[in-house]
């Protein structure tokens, strides 16, 4: 009877333990939840998160910088009309798909040549196709779909470059 | 480092002009677009049968030395002179480099 005692009060030793540790786990996902800043919409279809905090603003016909000390991120949306003037006919979409995946013309394969460092694809949550790499000075990403007409480019340089964009490639979504 | 000419800011902004389009004239040309500008001249294997590449006397390792006016004029020669090809031939490495540019245009 004392050894049935012993093992129940084992038992919910054990599970006050795991209680706890699945509550610290479930408050350290809402607390990345919650670092992202605000969110930024670009053309009216693509939600991305922004840093916790920023500065300046700067705002150019095809992009929007932001910075802080320590860092800053540029937001590029790139059409088609850019994709032809580099020589290719193909949509933005189907331009950097074949780019990360199996380049084939002299276009694609020349926008990758010399980079020294490898392209990842993160799994995403969503119907966004995310591509990135190390640029040198910080991190590189492009978020394609095939129901957009445009590729968006997020460019990160400074600090914490990793956490921007694992944030980006949680928080960003189609609208 | 010998100052930038307000004519030199011109010839490097038209050759980026040919790499990036119009909106490359209102970049403000400074030392980190210049590096960044060699960076890009040297990135394109694929490219560099257009020409030669740098004159040599003014590369140190693989930089070029833009702090001297000297190289800056020779570079600026060298492009003028036959460049256009190897300029178009870069926008598509360029295109990956834009936003680096936009920032050292910005002194970011």
């Amino acid at each position: 009877m004392k050894i049935v005692r012993n093992i129940i009060a084992f038992l919910i030793i054990v599970l006050t333990i795991q209680g706890c540790q699945l509550n610290n786990i479930k408050h350290e996902a809402d607390a990345e939840r919650e670092s992202t800043g605000g969110e930024l919409i670009l053309k009216g279809r693509v939600s991305v998160p922004l840093p916790e905090s920023y500065k300046k603003v700067l705002l150019d016909d095809q992009a929007m910088i932001i910075s802080e000390s320590g860092y800053s991120v540029v937001y590029r949306w790139i059409d088609k009309k850019e994709i032809e003037f580099i020589g290719s006919n193909k949509s933005p979409y189907d331009f950097f798909k074949s780019v990360f995946n199996t380049p084939t013309s002299d276009e694609e394969k020349r926008f990758l040549e010399g980079l020294k460092y490898k392209v990842h694809r993160p799994n995403s949550p969503t119907d966004l196709e995310f591509y990135y790499f190390d640029n040198g000075v910080g991190q590189q990403m492009y978020i394609l779909s095939n129901v957009l007409s445009f590729v968006i480019e997020v460019t990160y340089k400074g600090d914490d470059n990793h956490k921007y964009i694992n944030s980006v490639v949680t928080h960003s979504k189609l609208q | 480092m010998e100052p930038i000419t307000e004519q030199e800011k011109q010839d490097f902004r038209e050759f980026l002009s040919t790499i990036y389009g119009p909106q490359a004239n209102s970049w403000n040309i400074n030392l980190k677009v210049l590096e960044l500008f060699g960076e890009l001249l040297q990135s394109s294997a694929s490219c560099s049968r257009y020409m030669d590449m740098v004159p040599r006397p003014f590369v140190a390792g693989n930089v070029i030395k833009w702090v001297s006016r000297q190289a800056r004029g020779a570079i600026i020669r060298h492009l003028k002179n036959g460049g256009k090809h190897y300029l178009i031939c870069l926008r598509a490495a360029g295109m990956r480099m834009k936003p680096q540019f936009y920032l050292a245009s910005l002194g970011l």
